[in-house]
Order: C-alpha cells, then sequence, then structure tokens
C-alpha cells in the first residue's frame, strides 16, 4: 500500500442521479448491508472479551448486548467465500476487518485484489487499488449506506437487544458454540438475504464464522481469525480520503508480523 | 509496449477525451459560416421570442429545439457532427450591440469552445478504416490466430470491475467460468449477493440463470450478456476490414441477426489485440480497450486482463484479479 499521496479521488459530483434513485428503489439496500453490518456489529460484541480466560457464558441476545457495549476497537483477519450455487469452486477473498466506536468500520480486501469500505461515522468511501494507487470511487448508493451506518452506530450504544425491529433474533447452542441467526422482518430484505448465522466461540469471546445466506442456495461464508480487541487505533485508520495503511492498523493491533 | 499505449491513447483522443489535433476543422468553418449568416439574420429575433419568465422572476431562454432537447447546445448544431456548445444561455448584451458585436461575439465564443475540446466530441462516429493496399496476409494472419487464442479453451478467472453509470460507481466481483461444454458462464457479485448469472454460447446465444432483485433479466441480457460475449468470446470468422490511419490492423466480422459488426483492431503486425468496436447502422455505439496482458500462475501465455469499456449508458473498468486452468480441465484446456 502506498502513502496518502496515492489516493486519487473522483472528479465528479456527488449528486443523486435518477438511475441511482431508480437503482436504490429496487435494491432496498439499506435492509441487505444492514444484515451484513448487524452480522459484524455481533462479531464486535463477541471480540469484546477475545483472548482472556473467562468462564463460559450462556448467549443471550442480553449478554451479547452487553459484551457490545464494551467493544471499543476490534481487528480481525477474514476469508470470504462465497459460494454460489451453480458453480463449483467459491470465489474466495482475504482481508482485514477494523471497528472502533462510535460507527467506525474498515472492511478492507487484500487477496485477490485490493479494496477498501470504510466509514467513519459520518460517512462512507470505498477505494479500489488501480494501476498502483488508491481511486476513490464516487460510489453509489451512499446515501443509503451511511444510513446503515447509523443504525449500526445506534447498535453499539447498547439498544441491540431492546430494538430487534429488523431481525428476528434466535440463539442455538452447538458443540462448537452458540449461533445467532438473525432473520430480516421485511419482506423484500429477505428476498435478499434469508438469514445471517453467527457462530460464536463457547465462551462468547469469539466469533469464529459469520454466514450469510440468501435465497437460491447461495452464501456468504466469512471466517474470522487473530482478533484483536482493546488498542489505540492509529489516525486516519476511518479517513474516507487518505485512510491510514493497513500496515500501521495491523502494528497497532500487536500482529507481530505486519511490514510497513 | 509504448507502441500500445500511444495508440490507444490516440483512440481514446478519438472517442471521449477529445482534443485540438483531433477537431474537425471543415466543419467548424462551415459552423462558424452558420453562425455569422444567422446572428445577422435571426438570433436576436430567435432568442426575443422565446424568452419567459421563470417562477423567480429571472429571465430564462427556451430552447429553440423544443423544451428538454439539446439544452445549453448551440442551436445550428449539426447531426453526428462535433458538438457545438454555448449561445443558449447567452446574455442579453450580446444581442444588443452593434453589428461588428453581433458578429464577433458568438465567433469569439465558438472559438473558445474549440479551442478548450468542446468542438471535436464524435462519439457515435465510427473509426475510419482504411484499404490495406498491401494486404499484408501474414499480419492477418497473425491477428486472426492472436484473437481466437486468446484464452484457453478452459479456465476460471475472478474478475473485479467498477461500473460507472450516471457519474456513480459500483464495485462488483464476476466468477467466470470457461468449457466449450458449458459455453461461458459469468456470475456477477456485490457487496449484497448475486447480481446476475449468465452463459453465453460460442455462438453468441445468451441464457439468464438467475434474476435477483439488484438487476433486471433485460439489463443482463443487453449489458452483461454483450460484454462477457465481445471481450471473452472469440470471434468466429474474423475477415481483414483494412488499416486505420494510425497503421494499425482491423479485422471485422460479418453482421450478426442483429445487425452489428464487431472490429478488432491490432498493432500494426497482428499479433496482438488492442481494441474493440460495435458498430450497427453505421455508428459506433460500443468501444472496449484492452489496457494489460499478463501472464498468471500456471498459465506462461500472456492473456488480456485489464478492460475498458466505453459503452453508451455504462462505462466497466474490468481486471482480471485470478486465471487459472482448474485441474481437472487441464487436458481439455490445452485441446
Amino acid at each position: 500500500m502506498k502513502p496518502t499521496s496515492d489516493f486519487q479521488t473522483p472528479a465528479g459530483d456527488s449528486r443523486s442521479g435518477a438511475i441511482e434513485r431508480r437503482l436504490a428503489r429496487r435494491l432496498d439496500v439499506r435492509g441487505g448491508i444492514t444484515g451484513l453490518w448487524y452480522a459484524l456489529t455481533v462479531l464486535g460484541a463477541a471480540t469484546a472479551g477475545a483472548q482472556t480466560n473467562q468462564p463460559l457464558v450462556v448467549a443471550s441476545p442480553e449478554n451479547i448486548s452487553q459484551a457490545m457495549a464494551k467493544a471499543q476497537t476490534v481487528f480481525t483477519r477474514f476469508v470470504q467465500e462465497r459460494h454460489l450455487s451453480l458453480f463449483n469452486d467459491p470465489l474466495r477473498s482475504e482481508g482485514y476487518l477494523c471497528f472502533q466506536k462510535p460507527g467506525r468500520i474498515r472492511w478492507e480486501i487484500t487477496s485477490p485484489y485490493q479494496s477498501i469500505l470504510v466509514s467513519d461515522g459520518s460517512g462512507v468511501a470505498q477505494f479500489e487499488w488501480v494501476d498502483d494507487r488508491w481511486k476513490k470511487l464516487d460510489i453509489g448508493l451512499a446515501d443509503a449506506l451511511q444510513n446503515v451506518v447509523a443504525q449500526i452506530a445506534g447498535v453499539m450504544e447498547g439498544r441491540y437487544a431492546s430494538d430487534q425491529r429488523e431481525y428476528d433474533m434466535s440463539v442455538t447452542n452447538t458443540m462448537e458454540g452458540p449461533v445467532v441467526v438473525l432473520v430480516p422482518r421485511n419482506e423484500r430484505v429477505r428476498k435478499m438475504m434469508a438469514a445471517i448465522e453467527v457462530h460464536l466461540a463457547g465462551d462468547l469471546k469469539a466469533t469464529r464464522r459469520v454466514v450469510l445466506r440468501e435465497n437460491g442456495g447461495d452464501y456468504t461464508d466469512i471466517r474470522f481469525s487473530d482478533q484483536r480487541v482493546g488498542f489505540e487505533l492509529p489516525p486516519r485508520t476511518f479517513d474516507r480520503n487518505a485512510p491510514v495503511d493497513i500496515a500501521q492498523v495491523r502494528q497497532a493491533a500487536g500482529e507481530t508480523n505486519a511490514q510497513p | 509496449m509504448n507502441s500500445l499505449q500511444n495508440s490507444q491513447a490516440s483512440a481514446e483522443t478519438s472517442l471521449g477525451k477529445p482534443s485540438l489535433s483531433s477537431c474537425n476543422y471543415s466543419v467548424v468553418f462551415r459552423v462558424f459560416h452558420i453562425a455569422i449568416r444567422e446572428s445577422l439574420l435571426s438570433l436576436r429575433k430567435l432568442f426575443k421570442s422565446t424568452r419567459t419568465r421563470s417562477r423567480h422572476g429571472g429571465t430564462t431562454l427556451s430552447h429553440p429545439m423544443g423544451e428538454g432537447q439539446g439544452e445549453g447546445v448551440f442551436p445550428f448544431s449539426i447531426p453526428n457532427r462535433p458538438c457545438l456548445i454555448l449561445v443558449a444561455p447567452m446574455p442579453r448584451w450580446v444581442f444588443r450591440g452593434s453589428i461588428l458585436t453581433k458578429i464577433l461575439v458568438p465567433l469569439a465564443l465558438i472559438a473558445t469552445a474549440s479551442t478548450t475540446g468542446c468542438a471535436a466530441h464524435r462519439r457515435g462516429q465510427p473509426l475510419t478504416v482504411l484499404m490495406d493496399a498491401a494486404q499484408d496476409r501474414q499480419a492477418v494472419s497473425r491477428a486472426q490466430l492472436a484473437i481466437t487464442s486468446l484464452f484457453p479453451a478452459c479456465y476460471r478467472a475472478t474478475q473485479r470491475a467498477i461500473v460507472t453509470v450516471g457519474r456513480k460507481q459500483f464495485a462488483c466481483d464476476g466468477a467466470l467460468t470457461v468449457s466449450p461444454l458449458d459455453g461461458y458462464h459469468l456470475a456477477v457479485v456485490s457487496s449484497l449477493g448475486v447480481v446476475a448469472d449468465v452463459r453465453v454460447n460460442s455462438d453468441g446465444a445468451c441464457a439468464v440463470l438467475k434474476v435477483t432483485p439488484l438487476f433486471r433479466e433485460s439489463w443482463s441480457r443487453q449489458f452483461l450478456a454483450r460484454d462477457l460475449r465481445w471481450l471473452f468470446v472469440p470471434p468466429a470468422h474474423p475477415e481483414p476490414a483494412g488499416r486505420l490511419a494510425d497503421g494499425r490492423l482491423v479485422l471485422q466480422t460479418r453482421a450478426g441477426s442483429d445487425g452489428v459488426t464487431a472490429r478488432y483492431i491490432f498493432t500494426p503486425g497482428g499479433e496482438r489485440w488492442q481494441e474493440l468496436e460495435l458498430v450497427k447502422n453505421r455508428r459506433s455505439f460500443y468501444r472496449a480497450f484492452v489496457r494489460r496482458y499478463r501472464t498468471f500462475a500456471g498459465y506462461p501465455v500472456e492473456v488480456p486482463c485489464e478492460f475498458e469499456v466505453n459503452a453508451a449508458s455504462y462505462r466497466v473498468e474490468l481486471r482480471l484479479a485470478e486465471f487459472f486452468i482448474p485441474p481437472a480441465l487441464q487436458p481439455e484446456a490445452r485441446s
């Protein structure tokens, strides 16, 4: 990754065009992305006390909500596999997830291509590594994305258990640990996202997997590893114009093999 | 490689990034002549008669071509010629002055437009192909071989695309599998899930395998399948068409049932495919540029790995992030 000067911002205006509005109406994007982010906030909650030796906890929405309130920063690696029903092999990507209260999220893919989706709490931005530099996209549906992030911020403030308007939530205990299943209440959202599964560690201190199940058999399986919490993030980690190099975030998170 | 970039740059200039050097001067002079004549005879009358009051009390000018048509466009523009802007929102003092002012101001504004790059936009005008008097058969053979053997018979590729529609950009992934048995199978996936899933056969026949709330079936057929077909499916019988002015070789297909002719532009020696133009009814409506070639692990032959597509309603920057031949398909791929 290159320094700040490599960031290339779009010259276009930020007005939402007619095509974008039509697309937004068609997508009902808020619901779909909310599902993803909701799952990620559960991840944040569950990793609030990671790397500790606390006793097993009975999984419930209240417990998860309480743990969520403690999570200030989260950093984790992920491997994402998109399983498509008509394809034999999944689409695989790897990267890092970074979260900081209030409502700051960075989803960075490092392989097989490089891409950053970042929110600083007041807006979202997306960057693509093109021609050896980061190119900032003039993303469509930015307002919808920002609304989603605002909802996440509310969730992160502890309204998780009491505010379940978006999803029906259930918790199932398995041998490997509890699984939280979120089913969208909105029918239109359910057409895109049938359910979200969050697989927690047995002691509720870490999230192992998040599975986003779509209709028609497609699903996205996100497996997390090396989760770290409660550390000081470098400035501009969530900068929407020139986010800091992920190597610096990794160093701040305490990864020993992080290279600047 | 430099020549490739230069030729691409020149081609780009002719399509979407106009410059003074690519300006059609005869057309400009013709417009100047029209501007002088019309400014003397009817310009004042034309704009005075169409002046109306806006809701906010200001003066607005309705366009002589009708509401919603050609707003901000020179009223005497010539179809299929360089775009000519200005004049419509021209201030009133322009029409109040002497005859000299009436002539000079429009001319100055038009000259400014032409020198700032607004006068040479040739969207829709196909590339000019000159007859190849030398009939370099070796170059043609090389080009035919290059375009029909761009990719192996079987492979898998992961694509990353940035689609620009109406100034807004959307990033998505593409999963492409190719085999003689199953054809060209492409699934497009966004952050929100699967967008579309299409299959295109070698003859161009398209099947939409999956329709989602994110993407209409008609969009899959019109746009997605078109990109897949023309960028990744080799043409059946490309024939020599001639050369461009810069010496690059052109092969073209026969018009299909939809009336579309594809023109493939190669390096002068025919070694490498550089560009694609789709033409229908003598109008160019689709241009694609091969930005880069590279090799991938497990497949030592260079393949096109970066494309830029300029279509009428959208633009795509497409990269191959992964490219490999699955072990089970390797014998088939070699054949």
